[in-house]
Parts: structure tokens; C-alpha cells; sequence
């Protein structure tokens, strides 16, 4: 579905749910994300999906190369 | 009817010749573009992240001086990758040297003066069990890589300094020139693109 169509409400519980995935959410913001997922099935499954994607990406072996290490392998290859 | 025959094959060779797509190669974008698809590549192979970024470096060099001998049949990536691919062999072929297999020689041994089965006892063994874990959790990274190459590259950006390199929203927002909610907006989207890309196998 467009984000275009999906109600403000929604749209702003997702990335509370966001926050939440990364700790940031206040007991507010998760309070009203728990308040909003009782009545809303689409914002339930999202959430939970995201919760999900946490743990696969906790579980992963997720490395990237840092900042200054793109910087380094640049200056290898120049 | 022969004759038909070689001019339809002419005639498909010539079409094939028109429609290949010749590649081409931009060294300038190798960093931005593959950089960490080849890390998490090498790393899901080599358990050593200085050793995978040696390995990585020395595959863009290897490039840089083979650049003339590519064809442009196949893409940019799979070309580094078929590189990276030679690469971690050579890392391979060295590292088995005669100490190495005198260290795995001792750790075999060493077993042997136990009591009971070999395999009953290894088992039982939890780094053995862990290891299916590993191999998997490493494919998944790989899977999660290749989604964050199909996104928005800002968008996927975003998402590694928040998720792998676990910064703070306030330095992300300042190197990235966004205010907060401009950053859960993209993080927001990042994450729906890879629940997507990542599909029902995974996140179900």
C-alpha cells in the first residue's frame, strides 16, 4: 500500500514503533503504540514484523566498514 | 530448407550481438557502490574482520590493474565478486601452510587420548551445534546486504550508522545534515523496504 494512503495516525505510530526497535521510544510513545495496535490490525502486523526484523538483525553478523576506513581504502586505491 | 536454417541461425546470432548488453566499469563508485556487499561477503567466509579488510582492499586493487581485461559480458559486481572469490582462496592457500596443518594435526591428537567415540563426544560439543547458527546468521547477513543495495542509497546510508555502527541520533542528524523526525522517516522506510526485500521466509 502508498504511505500516501495510510492515516496520519498510522503513519506516525510506525516510527514510534522505529524508536522503539532502537530503544529511543519514551513510556509515552510506547504507550501509544501498545493503545493504537489494540484497534489497529495493519499498525499490529507492522510492528510486528519490525519487531521481528530487530531480531534477525541482532542475530545476523551485520559489519560494515567504518568512515574512516572508506577513507583509508580510498586513499589505497587512489 | 538448410539454407533457411543457417540464415535463421545468422539472423539469431546477429540479434543476440545487438541486444548484448556491454558493461561497463566505474572504479570511482567501486568504494560507494560494493564496498560493503564484498565486506559482509568476506566476512560470511573469513572470521577475521582485519583479514577481510585486507582481503577487500586487495580485490579493488586486483581490479584496478585487471580493469582493461574486462569484457563487459557479465555486471561491475559480479566481476569484483568473482575477484573477492579468487582472493579468499589465495587467503585460504596460504593460511593451510605446514604450520597450519601441524596445529590442526595437534588438536586431532589431542582427542584421541580421550575415552569413548569421537563423534558421540563431539556431538554433544556446543560450538558444533552453534556452528549451523553461524553459517546461517552469516547467509543472513549477506541476504540483508544485497536488500540494502536494491534501496534508496541515503535511506540505506541512514540505516547502517544507526543499525550496524550503532550511532546516536544526534550524530547521524549532524553528518547527515536531518533533523529527527526526517531520520525515523528514513529509517522507517529503510526497514519496510527490508521487510519486504527480506520476504515472508525471514520476518514471518
Amino acid at each position: 500500500m502508498q504511505e500516501n494512503n495510510i492515516l496520519k495516525s498510522c503513519h506516525e505510530i510506525a516510527l514510534l514503533s522505529e524508536k522503539k526497535q532502537y530503544q529511543e521510544a519514551s513510556f509515552w510513545e510506547r504507550l501509544r503504540i501498545k493503545m493504537h495496535i489494540l484497534y489497529c490490525e495493519r499498525c499490529k502486523n507492522y510492528e510486528k514484523s519490525n519487531r521481528k526484523l530487530s531480531d534477525i538483525l541482532n542475530n545476523a553478523k551485520l559489519d560494515c566498514f567504518t568512515v574512516d576506513e572508506i577513507n583509508e581504502l580510498e586513499k589505497i586505491i587512489k | 530448407m538448410i539454407n533457411n536454417f543457417v540464415g535463421y541461425q545468422m539472423y539469431c546470432n546477429l540479434a543476440y550481438n545487438t541486444l548484448k548488453i556491454m558493461h561497463q566499469l566505474d572504479p570511482e563508485k567501486w568504494i560507494a557502490n560494493y564496498s560493503d556487499y564484498l565486506f559482509s561477503y568476506t566476512l560470511s567466509r573469513v572470521d577475521d574482520r582485519e583479514k577481510a579488510k585486507d582481503i577487500v582492499s586487495d580485490t579493488f586493487l586486483a581490479a584496478l590493474n585487471s580493469k582493461d581485461n574486462f569484457k563487459g559480458e557479465s555486471t561491475e559486481k559480479t566481476w569484483l565478486v568473482a575477484i573477492l572469490k579468487r582472493k579468499i582462496i589465495d587467503h585460504y592457500r596460504k593460511i593451510n601452510s605446514k604450520k597450519g596443518k601441524a596445529e590442526i594435526k595437534k588438536g586431532y591428537h589431542a582427542s584421541e587420548d580421550q575415552e569413548g567415540d569421537w563423534l558421540e563426544e563431539n556431538a554433544n560439543n556446543e560450538d558444533a551445534k552453534n556452528a549451523l547458527d553461524v553459517i546461517e546468521n552469516r547467509e543472513l547477513g549477506l541476504a540483508i546486504e544485497g536488500c540494502l543495495e536494491s534501496i534508496n542509497p541515503r535511506q540505506a546510508k541512514i540505516f547502517r550508522l544507526k543499525t550496524i555502527q550503532n550511532m546516536d541520533t544526534e550524530v547521524i542528524c549532524n553528518k547527515m545534515d536531518l533533523t529527527p523526525s526526517n531520520l525515523w522517516v528514513n529509517i522507517h522506510r529503510a526497514r519496510k523496504a527490508l521487510i519486504e526485500c527480506l520476504g515472508e521466509g525471514w520476518t514471518k
